[in-house]
């Protein structure tokens, strides 16, 4: 507030005064405008947009989604799987199994066991990782095929399924070792086309195999000399 | 920022250039709250220095220098006498734009500024919303073009409908359970009594997608059994279908099957 009676020349702001108001304000606008340049860097690279949301559970918990509702019920590890068909005997009824094929590997197979339940729509959930401590990722093994495993099925809402999905993996992956599952993308042909084109925020659950390392010991100490699988509908 | 500018090109104090309209003391009398003049045809008062005051002129005291004329300094406790209110004439916006020429900063009282405050952040609000919003409004617009709402046709019960061509009529009872059918589910069979009106439309389009639906919008998968050959369709001439589904044992009688071609139009059979 200036003096009354101060002369015109005595109220106006000196010129350092306003020399520094204006390189003060040029500043703050220069400041501003690079924050706004600077902000344009935060885009998301293609693994970033295929980034799916993943839901955590310990063994037994549900992990739920959006779009599905998964928990482990059951994990095995074994060095044999047999696989079998089962048929009626028309005359009898009885229902006998005939074990068509028998598939080792020089590591473990691992068989878990989940229950899942869809909200809304059938959602087939045949994507699934064993992902190892460490960031490896093995896929369902090849050499069981989706009959044995029910894995192919959709699974609905309104009552929980149960899957099999049977990972070939080596030994040292099972401590701390978690079972990921994601569903499959809407994209159709466009996944291929423009792959990471898009951000879709696919559900994934991770369900822990194992408790902690010791439960993981335990697994391998009590591997069962064979798993069966066997056709279901 | 802009009462600041062309404070520069302010002409120094005894370079003040020749102004017309600027008040008849020049360097005194510089009113620090008057508004601005706008045209007017309003006969202006002529103030002479023995008139007495007008009453709604009412200057601060510190705004006022050492020597105004005591004639334009309102009496404080005089009569107040009916006089017509100058709006701001040529004098007082000579005043104005004189003090503005020579870089003197308007001063605002505390209600002013809180007032300007609230319309730059009214202002700031409006604009951010009209943005947001035009863009909102774009992309919606975009996407219900291309991505338009489902029609669904609700079909009474017994009665028939049209779509792709062909005439559907279906029936929906619970049906016997299925080998490994999982447990606290129940299955549904429909029959499906399709008639082709022509036979143009259903060489591009039969068979159509099956769907089982409750009103909540949960879906359930339901296979067609027995699908005739599109070539074996002639029109007039109805064909069966039996679909069968599996769905929760407490949808037993509220599950509709749902017909459809594509996302865009549907068949619903009420039950």
């Amino acid at each position: 507030m200036n003096a009354p009676g101060a002369s015109p020349a005595a109220r106006r702001p000196s010129l350092a005064r306003r020399a520094a108001r204006r390189l003060g304000a040029g500043t703050a606008a220069l400041a501003i405008g690079a924050a706004a340049v600077y902000a344009h860097t935060f885009v998301m690279d293609a693994d970033a947009l295929d980034a799916p949301l993943t839901t955590h559970a310990v063994p037994g918990a549900v992990a739920e989604t959006g779009w599905f509702s998964m928990r482990l019920e059951q994990v095995v590890t074994t060095r044999t799987i047999r696989l079998g068909t089962p048929s009626t005997d028309p005359a009898t009824g009885t229902e006998t199994v005939k074990e068509t094929e028998q598939v080792g590997t020089p590591d473990i197979f691992v068989v878990a066991t989940v229950q899942a339940t869809s909200a809304d729509e059938p959602r087939r959930l045949k994507n699934a990782w064993l992902r190892a401590r460490d960031g490896r990722a093995y896929q369902v093994t090849d050499r069981v095929l989706g009959i044995y495993t029910r894995a192919e099925r959709p699974v609905q809402h309104g009552w929980w399924s149960e899957l099999d999905y049977v990972f070939e993996v080596p030994k040292d992956a099972l401590p701390g070792a978690e079972v990921v599952v994601t569903a499959s993308s809407t994209n159709g042909v466009y996944d291929g086309i423009s792959p990471g084109r898009y951000d879709q925020l696919l559900p994934e659950v991770a369900l822990s195999l194992t408790t902690d390392d010791a439960a993981a010991r335990r697994l391998l100490e009590e591997m069962a000399e064979s798993v069966r699988l066997v056709v279901r509908p | 920022m802009s009462r600041d500018r062309g404070r520069d090109q302010a002409p120094e104090p005894e370079e003040e250039p020749f102004d017309a309209f600027a008040a008849k003391t020049p360097g005194s009398a510089t009113s620090t709250d008057s508004w601005e003049a706008f045209p007017t045809t309003f006969p202006i008062p002529v103030i002479r220095p023995d008139d007495p005051p007008p009453a709604s002129y009412t200057p601060r005291a510190p705004a006022v220098p050492d020597e105004v004329p005591s004639a334009v300094i309102p009496a404080p406790a005089g009569p107040r006498t009916p006089v017509i209110q100058d709006p701001g004439g040529p004098d007082t916006a000579g005043r104005r734009r004189a003090s503005r020429e020579r870089g003197e900063r308007r001063e605002r009282g505390p209600l002013a500024r809180v007032l300007r405050g609230t319309g730059l952040l009214v202002a700031t609000a409006g604009l951010v919303a009209a943005t947001v919003g035009v863009q909102w409004w774009d992309r919606s617009a975009w996407v219900a073009e291309r991505y338009p709402s489902p029609v669904v046709h609700v079909v009474g019960p017994g009665q028939k409908a049209t779509l792709g061509g062909v005439s559907w009529q279906a029936a929906v009872t619970p049906g016997s359970p299925a080998d490994g059918q999982d447990p606290g589910t129940v299955s549904l069979v429909a029959d499906v009594r399709a008639t082709p009106a022509a036979t143009a439309e259903i060489d591009t389009s039969f068979p159509p997608d099956f769907s089982v639906r409750d009103r909540a919008g949960h879906i359930w998968r339901a296979t067609a059994e027995r699908t005739p050959l599109r070539s074996a369709l002639r029109a007039g001439q109805p064909v069966q279908i039996t679909v069968v589904a599996v769905v929760p044992e407490r949808m037993r009688d509220t599950a509709e099957l749902v017909l459809s071609y594509s996302t865009r139009e549907a068949l619903r059979f009420a039950r």
